[in-house]
């Protein structure tokens, strides 16, 4: 809106409700409307916001109520002294929008939720404005001006206050008096919000309103007290209806609260999840239970879980853990620490190292020499242990933290072609002692890369722990470059193996990450295309193996091709579920035996179908069933939108 | 000319703003109101009969009449009357094409186009609805207006000068609307409207029919539950008891059934007690109204009672209660709406004495799409319904909104369009669905501008548009049906083709028609005397003079009256 609101409404800003209004209504008699609407749009727009620069309106009158001072909000609350004082609040008033006074500038910024093109006029934020601003406000009361239509007495006067609302005064400061009295249970503060629901005095819309904004003060400001007075009060007034709009949550924290404490309840009981972590967190910690809280395995990934829903989720629990507990939690989940596994590793392992190494020995199981053979064992685990927590989780640590924010794509996937062009330039360099060492040099690094910047597949579902998983699927390809032992030339197989070794190591810690890419960064187009082409290798690769077994350079490129291949395949492969999934489960299970029947009834030359040539076809054949598998038909679905920007 | 019409659920009036005042219009009986009733007369070669002749039909013929359609209006209900099958917007047609000949009648100058009244609450289908029958009948709808904005014209054109705030309480035959308005400079403005669609006087009868079977025993007539003649008579002695009640402390319900006559007496305080339920329900809107408009009940200069269900003294004492004042006189709930619906027509006739008067509305229901949210486990959530246009809305309104993509490569974006008030969006009402497509990109970086415009008539337009691409969608939430036009004109001619009785003999159908009823449920002497005066009129009106036959209905009016108790509609 480029016009100031002032010019639309034609008058100089002013904050008084009666000058906005008649100008107004003098401009609406010109912009009706039935023939002007974008006009009048505007001029409304314009309406709304001089109103919420003027201020909410004054009262006139004061309430004539039987009750006892006029504080809505319950601050006449019998309560103990150490519960912090709450801020005042006041019951549901007019929350008119405020705004910046307007001289003269363009529209405000975008608000975050109600995203609108700067020089489209006649807009307002369809809520009343999350940040008060007002302009400084002399501290002079201005006279209680009397409207000109002042609330016309009712045809017969109540002289009296209303024996209803006296009665149900008294019933508020019977259920203020039993909250504050420790001896009074629960059943009994229920029974008095009953009897304070059912008074006839909440038929009057304005008691029912008050009532309502006093209760759920009531019940925010003295929890845990009042829980058992949740459910009524949820019940009769609805609070937990589920409509939109910002003026309709009088109630919203009360349902919170109740929400939370369902949420307490259910982890609370034996069978669930959060048990575990919901015990720890509401103990005070001591020195045995510290320890135990540290050799429990999974203990810490539960809790760190339970901490992050109350901290998001259910602020309102944070009171009900212990702040001890919680502090130490958090000190111990922030630093690098020993997992259980690794503590139970550290202390056991060693005792059954020295004890072999006694009885290898021979020597006599004298306590000196066990315990000289314990502390050796003891302090190789614990290099071993410290080297994998300094070593790899702190640079993890650190670079979650610091630098994955910000670091370009390259960072995040550059070891894996690294490593597969790694493993082919073992291949194709002739073999020797220097260039053995160059590459082994050269490997190291390349598989401590992905340790550090990527994630492996650790992927729920799954009875074994990722590591037991990937060992496993890696097996096929570990006997393929056992069985290519035969098939190349030693100096040839020493140099390539610590490639081959880095690279399915590298592959297997960064497989979650190469499989989130995967899904998330590729394009469908590329996915088919890099599908294609990898199909396009294997069979290249076969054909390879089937026509240059002579040379054993060759040979090398294709076994350096094939294990390539299989290292790549494992992306798109790990995509795969239910009928597909088995099907190449099942084609790999069988095409060593259909390979080897192949081989038995052609009866060819021996050196032909190597055993490399024979692994080596057998895995392309996985790796092609697998290109065929994940591919995914171009398809056209519609989706649904999102949360708002 | 153009005329307001009140399309009322029990009864209907018409109005005019003529010589600076609202007339309202008699109808060929001479009376202000009309039942909202459609009787086909099988016997006299299907002519239909509307208004008191049909709504007296309704216990002696039930299957050849309908009553009460504006409770479906905008839904697929169809009502078989006879040969044919009826829409509810055809129905109320019917009723509209008897209006509209009676204000043709009254005013001596054709009539073509009209202003409609429609519960504040009535959602897009069912407005669309009453347009279509306005223009099944001929008429051309200048404008819906909203009953309570309607009662608050009438109510407020006699204080423009002074600034008031009121409450307008509209306890129709089936509908609750409640309307928060302020005048102030000439200009009426309603700040908050809200309602309940199901909630009437019709209910009020359902407690007194539920009392007397109580009071005759479980069993009574437990298998003719479902017969529509003994409903009807039912809901005629609970009408007439609760009419009872409204002065007397206690009122006898009497039904005639199977030949024997059934009485029970209820007081005033037993249907109070009773009650107590629907009463506490009437209370929510209230609330509503007052907690989005912002006010208290002392705010309020008035309380406006429109609608012939407001004159029980349940309902008055518990209007008191709830705004601890006695309600307002000042207008006639029955006719109250007409008046208002007589100004609006006015004020689009752009008559001399009304151009001070300026009426902004609002829309009574958030508008808006259906979305996911990122929970806060950064888990997606389905289903919100996310408002653009919130309630009590000042109308015309335009809001816009932004949105952006949820999965990554999202190639379309489709918007279902809700209207309602429910966080989830199932429980709102289907409007439409717009799909725009987008450019493939990761999720969350390509935004939707999505635009509601909103326009005084109630006519949803949607306006989506991809800032990015430039690609824009647009939806008019139109009428199919109306769309259809080759098949509007058929139906249309087909309406007007159906035969009616002519007019002046209407009299002497409603006076025919309650005799018949009356017949039916009296017993004994009663009945035989009932028989006697009937057969005497039908010879009169064999004798074709219209003046006897004027003369032997006021008559048998007479005798009926002194038998029953004066009628009412």
């Amino acid at each position: 809106m480029n016009v100031s609101i002032w010019a639309t409404l034609g008058i100089e800003a002013t904050r008084e409700r009666a000058d906005i209004r008649r100008a107004y209504a003098a401009k609406l008699k010109v912009t009706n409307p039935e023939d002007d609407p974008a006009g009048f749009q505007t001029l409304r727009a314009a309406y709304e916001r001089a109103l919420a620069y003027a201020g909410p309106p004054e009262r006139s009158t004061p309430r004539p109520k039987a009750d006892p001072p006029p504080d809505e909000d319950g601050d006449n609350l019998v309560v103990e002294v150490e519960r912090p004082k709450l801020r005042r609040r006041s019951p549901p008033k007019p929350t008119e929008i405020e705004g910046p006074p307007d001289d003269g500038e363009s529209d405000p910024k975008p608000r975050t939720h109600d995203w609108r093109p700067a020089d489209e006029p006649g807009e307002t934020p369809s809520g009343p404005r999350r940040r008060e601003w007002r302009p400084p406000d002399p501290p002079v009361r201005r006279p209680i001006r009397r409207e000109r239509s002042h609330v016309a007495p009712p045809l017969s006067p109540p002289t009296e206050p209303d024996p209803a609302e006296v009665a149900l005064a008294a019933l508020r400061r019977d259920l203020i008096n039993a909250l504050g009295n420790p001896a009074t249970t629960p059943a009994e503060l229920r029974q008095i919000l009953e009897a304070l629901l059912a008074s006839p005095a909440l038929m009057s819309v304005d008691q029912h309103a008050q009532t309502e904004g006093w209760l759920a003060g009531l019940i925010g400001f003295s929890q845990p007290r009042t829980d058992p007075l949740i459910e009524p009060a949820v019940a009769f007034f609805h609070w937990d209806e589920g409509r939109v709009g910002p003026k309709s949550n009088v109630g919203a924290k009360v349902v919170a609260r109740r929400d939370d404490l369902k949420f307490r309840a259910s982890a609370r009981l034996a069978g669930s999840p959060f048990q575990p972590a919901f015990h720890a967190l509401t103990r005070r910690p001591r020195t045995w239970g510290l320890l135990a809280n540290r050799i429990t395995p999974g203990l810490d990934e539960k809790v760190r879980r339970l901490l992050g829903i109350v901290r998001t989720e259910r602020p309102g629990l944070m009171s009900t853990l212990e702040p001890q507990a919680v502090e130490w939690w958090e000190a111990h989940l922030s630093r690098p620490r020993l997992g259980p596994i690794a503590i139970w590793v550290v202390l056991v392992l060693p005792a059954l190292l020295a004890f072999n190494i006694g009885e290898q020995t021979g020597a006599a199981h004298s306590l000196t020499n066990l315990a000289v053979d314990y502390v050796l064992a003891l302090a190789a685990v614990a290099a071993l242990v410290l080297a994998r927590l300094y070593g790899i989780e702190w640079p993890r640590r650190i670079w979650r933290e610091r630098w994955a924010r910000d670091a370009p794509a390259w960072v995040w996937f550059a070891w894996a072609p690294a490593l597969v062009a790694l493993v082919l330039a073992a291949a194709a360099i002739p073999a020797s002692l220097p260039a053995s060492i160059i590459l082994a040099a050269i490997a190291a690094p390349l598989a401590y890369w992905p340790a550090i910047v990527a994630e492996p597949d650790r992927r729920k579902g799954t009875r074994y722990p990722w590591q037991v998983r990937s060992a496993f699927s890696f097996t096929y390809l570990a006997i393929f470059w056992l069985v290519s032992a035969f098939g190349l030339p030693n100096p040839v197989w020493l140099q390539m193996s610590l490639p081959v070794l880095a690279g399915m190591l590298g592959f297997v810690l960064g497989e979650g990450t190469l499989l989130a890419a995967w899904r998330q960064r590729l394009s469908a187009r590329l996915r088919r295309g890099s599908l294609v082409g990898l199909a396009t290798v294997a069979l290249l690769t076969a054909a390879l193996l089937l026509v240059g077994w002579r040379e054993p350079l060759l040979r090398a490129l294709a076994a350096a091709m094939v294990v390539g291949a299989v290292l790549v395949h494992k992306t798109p492969a790990g995509e795969l579920a239910g009928g597909r999934f088995r099907f190449r489960y099942y084609v790999m299970v069988f095409s060593w035996v259909g390979w080897f029947v192949a081989v038995a009834l052609f009866e060819p030359a021996p050196e032909k179908l190597s055993g490399l040539t024979v692994s080596g076809l057998w895995l392309l054949t996985g790796v092609l069933v697998t290109c065929w598998a994940a591919f995914e038909p171009p398809e056209r679905k519609p989706r649904r939108v999102a949360k708002p920007a | 000319m153009i005329i307001g019409i009140d399309l009322g659920t029990t009864n209907c009036a018409v109005g005019v703003w003529r010589d600076g005042k609202v007339e309202l219009v008699p109808n060929s009986l001479g009376h202000l109101l009309t039942p909202s009733a459609v009787s086909l007369d099988e016997k006299a070669d299907g002519h239909l009969l509307v208004g008191l002749a049909a709504r007296e039909r309704q216990s002696t013929h039930p299957d050849q009449t309908a009553t009460a359609f504006k409770r479906y209006m905008g839904a697929e209900r169809i009502t078989r009357l006879g040969k044919r099958d009826f829409l509810p917007e055809e129905l109320s047609a019917l009723v509209l094409a008897r209006l509209k000949a009676d204000a043709e009648a009254y005013l001596g100058e054709p009539v073509t186009e009209a202003v409609i009244t429609v519960p504040a609450y009535f959602n897009d289908k069912q407005r669309k609805a009453t347009r279509r029958a306005g223009e099944l009948a001929g008429l051309k709808v200048e404008r819906l207006l909203n009953e309570p904005t309607a009662a608050a014209l009438a109510y407020g054109i006699h204080e423009l000068e002074d600034e008031t705030r009121f409450l307008v309480f509209d306890l129709g035959g089936g509908t609750f609307d409640v309307s928060v308005l302020e005048i102030f400079e000439g200009v009426v403005e309603v700040r908050a409207s809200t309602g309940d669609n199901r909630l009437g006087g019709e209910d009020f009868n359902e407690l007194l029919i539920e009392l007397f079977r109580e009071k005759l025993g479980k069993d009574w007539a437990v298998k003719d539950k479902q017969d529509a003649t003994l409903r009807e008579r039912l809901r005629v002695a609970a009408e007439r008891a609760r009419r009872a009640l409204t002065d007397q402390a206690a009122a006898t319900m009497a039904v005639t059934w199977r030949d024997q006559s059934f009485e029970a007496e209820i007081s005033a305080d037993e249907f109070e007690a009773k009650a107590a339920g629907l009463l506490a329900r009437l209370r929510e809107p209230v609330l509503r109204a007052l907690r989005d408009s912002q006010l208290r009940a002392d705010d309020l200069k008035e309380i406006v009672l429109v609608g012939g269900a407001t004159r029980m003294p349940v309902v008055r004492r518990a209007v008191t209660r709830m705004f601890g004042r006695f309600p307002s006189n000042a207008v006639n709930p029955d006719e109250a709406v007409a008046i208002g619906a007589a100004i609006q027509a006015g004020l689009k006739a752009r008559d001399s004495a009304l151009r001070e008067v300026v009426l902004t509305d609002v829309c009574p229901y958030s508008l808006g799409v259906e979305t996911s949210e990122r929970g806060l486990n950064n888990e997606l959530r389905g289903g919100v319904f996310s408002p653009i246009i919130e309630r009590n809305t000042v109308i015309p309104a335009s809001r816009v909104r932004g949105f952006v993509t949820v999965r990554d490569g999202q190639r379309i974006v489709k918007f279902d369009i809700y209207q309602g008030e429910s966080r989830q969006a199932k429980d709102n009402i289907l409007l439409g669905a717009v799909e725009v497509p987008v450019p493939p990109a990761p999720a969350g970086e390509i935004s939707v501008d999505v635009r509601f415009t909103y326009d005084i008539n109630g006519l949803l337009e949607v306006d989506v548009q991809v800032p990015r691409t430039g690609e824009r969608r647009e939806l008019v939430i139109a009428d199919e049906e109306a769309a259809k036009a080759v098949d509007f004109e058929k139906r249309r001619a087909e309406l007007a083709a159906l035969k009616h009785h002519p007019r002046e003999d209407d009299a002497n159908k409603a006076a025919l028609a309650r005799a018949q009823r009356c017949f039916e449920n009296f017993l004994g002497d009663k009945r035989q005397y009932v028989g006697k005066a009937t057969a005497e009129f039908e010879t009169v009106l064999d004798g074709q003079d219209p003046r006897e036959a004027e003369r032997a209905r006021e008559a048998l009016l007479a005798t009926l009256d002194a038998l029953e108790g004066e009628t009412w509609l």
